[in-house]
Parts: structure tokens; C-alpha cells; sequence
């Protein structure tokens, strides 16, 4: 178990290489004619902040007691580690306007927090619809079907506003709670 | 700079204007809006030919707009200087030499050095007031308004309309327009824009009208007269009418001296963090600048501080106080916060480790602390109804949240000065 660990990290191809040869290794094989037909252990390696990368769907719903549509909002974003220390940390932004709408979150083992936010000018959903945002946000990750890290229960505590694409800050409602959600799924 | 779509209050002939169709560059013609070209007085030689070019431009929200044209007039009698006054956000700047706005919408402003930190003025609160017809019955105005509630739009509004965040968005009327809010029957308005009819207090905290001369200010001597005279006591005088006195403060730093024992601050950082992005651009990550006392301080380059540590986007430092915060009467723990009114989240712990229970959420942290001159605000925390009686260890986060990389400043996020005990544990 041990020797496959950190497999899902990225790596140069000749390091991949000795990976696998490692990998393959660890488990039974014909060299051991005693040995059962059982399948090769495969053992999960632990998510890590570099699990959250490429490209993702964010998708936000306002709380349910906030007078407000509560259709859920989507986002095109992108993410990738950002930086160790003093903890590690994943950078989620918007696919192509980065400043608009970004989440910047601290990795400790396996769950991500930190802070979702919108400029003055909030940012457009797929719905057609403005948010404006400054909420804490917090979720366990679990694997996605690619390997990567996807987050599909989060909790967001903080300030929304909705509007339809011109409209001022909070024309469709505003609201403080603290029980927003929000997922952030692989694309 | 953040693009910002343009935003002209008070057009009435289109009361939700297009992002980025808007009217010009803000010089909006009469009814009421740019208000005044006080042009000095025509019998003052000193005005000369061409004071229009030369005038003094003051940019004001919608709800300062009204307070300020009897001691504009005085100044432009007093010094022949003319000023026109524009009517919109004060962000952007459109080419003021001095804005006036609300802490929500000066924040940004002061710390990125587009407006000067050094010579900001408050020039007076302005209460929020409920609108309701004469002879209205007592309730809250959800229930009393049988049509749409008119609330102020834009940042100095955001507050007010949370407030009202248990009506359905179909019976609110967001509006930056004075002439629409003063007209409604049924509003949430700043005092100024309050049209006929009854006016009831409202909890909405008051806008604080600050005035700040713009750095680039090509008429920056001028200006800085203008702001010394809105300094005076004879300014004062004629803002009074509009604007209320500036609210006295809780207490000064060391508030907690008052209580009999020694003022306690938080003694040594259990933990910290700030996003990558942010340690990269902001300048001020010491999290041992939050310990002990307040001393925040400006330094003699512009936009230089000392003293505090800048949480960035959604960061933290977590401190042990040494000593035990307890439930007692009015506000327990103070947090000290510099450069505008970021608010904070605050969570407590009686262990080093947590768990940590929220004690307040994004609370505006713009009370002006005496003593530091416009540099320390701080806000207070009461530990009561989060099922703590007793704290020690205290999480502070930033609650601004505002995007990392359309910052801008070096001073993203809440700056942290100091945290201290204002109901001790014997």
C-alpha cells in the first residue's frame, strides 16, 4: 500500500515510469505461482490540495430562508494548487475573468475552507442571472471519476445579492445566512 | 483599477440604467444633481474669469449630496473658490479632487491611494429612516407597506437593504435615484432623501460622511483648503442641520481598563493563514503584528503602515489571549482593524485547538477608535448566545472576501491591530 501513495500526483514521465514498474510490484504476480488469482490491491491514494485541479463547475444556492430564487447559479471555473505555507492552499477562479469571482481555499486533509467573493460589479451566471458574494466557504472533498478532487456538499456563511444582468446590487434580494450551499464538480 | 460600469444617480428618465450605457461621465445636468456650481459669487473679484475650469470638483453620494451645499456656499463666499459637486458613487473618482461617501464606499478607495488617507475628514452621521404615510399604524415595514418599498441602491445601501432581507424581492424598489426615493410612500432611506410622510428611526447603522482629497487631484491646494474648512467648527454649523454629530466611541483603546483590571490583548499566534495570492501582494503578513496593544500607524511614505497584519482574501490568525474572555455585561472581546471598515468573522475556543464556535459574521469593523486618527476603528463582540461563557483562544478571519487578484492594494482583506479582553476573567 504504502508504495502507491502519491500515484495520483503529477510527474515527469520517467518518474511516472518507475511508478508504475514499482506499482507493479507491490502486488501478486506470476513470478508467484502459490499466489491466489486475486485482483492487484489498489489502493486509494489520500486527496491532496493538487487533487483540485483543472477545470470545474461551481455552483451556488442561496439558503433557504433567504427570500430569493434559489435556482441554482453555475460557473465555469479553474483550479490549481496555490502555495504550502504556512498551509496548503487551492486558487478556484472564474474560466477566463479570474477576478470576478474567485475562491481562495485552504486544504487540511481532505476538506477545503476559505473565502468566495465578487467584485462591486458581482459576476454573471450561466443563468443569466448577477451574483454578488462574500461568504466563508467549507466541504469535504471526495474523488471524482477522473481522480481528481470534487466537492459536492459544501456549506457557504456569508452575504448574497442577486440582480438580473444590469441591475443594481440586490434588486432580485439580498441575504446574509449561513447555510448557502454550494458544489464544486469536475468539467 | 476594477472596471467599474457607469452609474449616474439621480437620472430619473431611466431608473435602471444598462450596465455600461450610462450617462456620461457622471455630470448630470440640474434637476437637483450636480447640485452646485457655487460659482463664487459674481461680485467676488477674486473668482476672476474661468472659475468653472478651476472650480473645486466634490463627488458625493446621493444621500451626502443634500448636506453639503450651505457650507460649500460658505466656503466659496469665504475663500472665492468655486465647487461644483457631482452626484454618484465616489468610486470612480470621475475626475474629482475631493470625494464624500459612506465607509462602505471609501474603503477601497483610501487604501489603494486613490484617495488620501491623510486627509480624510467625517463630517457627520446620517441616520437611515423608515418612510411610511402619515398616521400609519406602528409595525415593521414589511407589514405596513401594502406597495414596494423604495431602498437606497449601490454600497452605502447594502446594509440597509440586508436588513430587509425577509421581504420578497417583488416588493423592493433598489434605486440610486433621489427624486424616486423621496417620492415613494413607503421607504428605507438615509434621512436626507426621506420624502413627505412619516419618518420613523430605523436600526440601520448611519452612514458616516468622510471626506478625502482624490491623490491626483490637479487642484490639490484648493482642495485641501476645502477640507480644512469642512474641518471647522463653522462648517460644522452648517452640516449640522443635515448631518448628526459624529457618534461619541464605546470607549478608547484599553477599553477594558474601565472595567478595574489591566487592559489584556492577545499574547502570542497559535495559528495562521493567508491564500498564496495574498502573501504575494498584500504587504503587511506579520501575524505578530496583531499582539499586544493598538499601535497602528501610518509611516511617512504614503500607503505605508506599520503595526498590522492584512488577512487577505478570507485569511485567519488564530491567538491565545493569555488570559479568559467571559460572558459579561455588554460587548467581551474588541477587535482592532485599520484603514476602512473591513468586516471581520470572529470564532472563539476555550482550547488551543478549537472547537471554535462563530461569535459574529462579517461585522463591519469601522467604529473610530480616539486617539489614531481616522487610522484604528474597531468592533465589538459579545460571547453571549454562542454557548461559550468563557473564551481564550480566538480565530479572527477576514470578512471582507473581496477577489485577490482584483485587489489592488497591499492591504487586502481586514488589517488586524490588536484584539483585546473587554470583560476579563478574575
Amino acid at each position: 500500500m504504502q508504495c502507491l501513495r502519491d500515484i495520483g500526483r503529477p510527474r515527469s514521465p520517467l518518474a511516472a515510469l518507475l511508478v508504475s514498474l514499482l506499482a507493479a510490484g507491490c502486488g501478486s504476480g506470476p513470478s508467484d505461482p502459490s499466489a491466489s488469482p486475486t485482483p492487484t490491491p489498489t489502493a486509494t491514494p489520500p486527496l491532496t490540495a493538487s487533487s483540485v485541479t483543472g477545470r470545474y463547475v461551481l455552483e451556488i444556492v442561496p439558503a433557504p430562508g433567504c427570500n430569493m430564487s434559489r435556482t441554482p447559479l453555475s460557473f465555469p471555473m479553474v483550479a490549481a494548487v496555490a502555495g504550502t505555507s504556512p498551509h496548503p492552499g487551492v486558487q478556484v477562479v472564474l474560466d477566463g475573468n479570474p477576478g470576478e469571482l474567485e475562491l481562495e481555499l485552504l486544504f487540511d486533509n481532505g476538506t477545503l475552507r476559505g473565502g468566495l467573493g465578487t467584485t462591486g460589479d458581482g459576476v454573471l451566471a450561466n443563468e443569466a442571472l448577477r451574483l454578488w458574494m462574500h461568504a466563508v466557504g467549507n466541504g469535504s472533498l471526495t474523488r471524482a471519476s477522473d481522480g481528481r478532487a470534487q466537492l459536492l456538499t459544501g456549506t457557504l456563511m456569508g452575504y448574497v445579492a442577486l440582480g438580473r444582468p444590469n441591475d443594481d446590487e440586490g434588486a432580485l434580494g439580498t441575504c446574509s445566512a449561513r447555510d448557502h450551499t454550494f458544489t464544486l464538480r469536475t468539467r | 483599477m476594477r472596471k467599474r460600469f457607469v452609474r449616474s444617480a439621480g437620472a430619473s428618465s431611466n431608473p435602471s440604467p444598462r450596465r455600461g450605457e450610462g450617462l456620461g461621465e457622471g455630470r448630470i445636468p440640474p434637476p437637483l444633481l450636480i447640485l452646485l456650481l457655487l460659482a463664487a459669487l459674481a461680485s467676488d473679484a477674486r473668482a476672476g474669469a474661468g472659475a468653472a475650469s478651476g472650480a473645486i470638483h466634490v463627488r458625493a453620494n446621493e444621500a451626502f449630496a443634500p448636506c453639503l451645499g450651505p457650507a460649500l456656499q460658505a466656503f466659496s463666499r469665504e475663500s472665492g473658490l468655486s465647487v461644483i459637486v457631482d452626484v454618484g458613487e465616489p468610486d470612480p473618482t470621475r475626475g474629482a479632487d475631493v470625494v464624500v461617501g459612506d465607509d462602505s464606499e471609501l474603503t477601497r478607495m483610501l487604501e489603494g491611494g486613490v484617495a488620501d488617507l491623510d486627509t480624510t475628514v467625517d463630517l457627520g452621521a446620517l441616520p437611515w429612516v423608515l418612510v411610511v404615510p402619515a398616521g400609519s399604524p406602528a409595525g415593521a415595514l414589511s407589514a405596513l407597506a401594502p406597495e414596494r418599498v423604495a431602498v437606497l441602491g449601490g454600497a452605502a445601501g447594502r446594509a440597509a437593504r440586508s436588513s430587509l432581507q425577509g421581504m420578497s424581492p417583488e416588493r423592493l424598489r433598489v434605486s440610486r435615484d433621489a427624486g424616486e426615493l423621496q417620492s415613494a410612500p413607503y421607504a428605507l432611506v438615509p434621512r436626507s432623501l426621506a420624502g413627505p410622510g412619516e419618518h420613523r428611526p430605523s436600526s440601520v447603522r448611519p452612514l458616516i460622511a468622510t471626506a478625502a482629497l482624490i491623490g491626483e487631484s490637479p487642484r490639490a491646494a484648493d482642495a485641501r483648503r476645502l477640507l480644512s474648512f469642512l474641518r471647522s467648527e463653522r462648517a460644522r454649523r452648517f452640516l449640522t442641520p443635515c448631518l448628526d454629530a459624529m457618534p461619541v466611541a464605546a470607549g478608547t483603546a484599553g477599553a477594558s481598563a474601565a472595567s478595574a483590571t489591566a487592559a489584556s490583548y492577545a499574547r502570542s499566534v497559535v495559528d495562521w493563514w493567508l491564500p498564496d495570492c495574498s502573501l504575494t501582494r498584500n504587504g503587511y503578513n506579520d501575524p505578530s503584528q496583531v499582539l499586544g496593544s493598538p499601535d497602528a500607524a501610518r509611516l511617512e511614505v504614503r500607503e505605508h503602515f506599520r503595526g498590522i497584519m492584512s488577512l487577505g482574501q478570507g485569511g485567519y490568525v488564530t491567538v491565545d489571549l493569555g488570559d479568559t474572555a467571559i460572558d459579561g455585561p455588554g460587548p467581551d472581546l474588541r477587535v482592532y482593524q485599520a484603514v476602512g471598515t473591513e468586516p471581520v468573522t470572529l470564532y472563539a475556543a476555550t482550547g488551543a485547538q478549537g472547537p471554535f464556535v462563530l461569535v459574529g459574521l462579517r461585522v463591519d469593523c469601522g467604529e473610530r477608535t480616539p486617539g489614531f486618527e481616522n487610522l484604528v476603528r474597531h468592533c465589538d463582540f459579545e460571547l453571549r448566545g454562542t454557548g461559550l461563557a468563557e473564551a481564550r483562544y480566538l480565530k479572527v478571519e477576514d470578512g471582507e472576501i473581496y477577489p485577490c487578484l482584483a485587489g489592488g492594494t497591499n492591504t487586502e482583506g481586514a488589517d488586524i491591530d490588536a484584539i483585546e479582553i473587554l470583560n476579563q476573567k478574575p
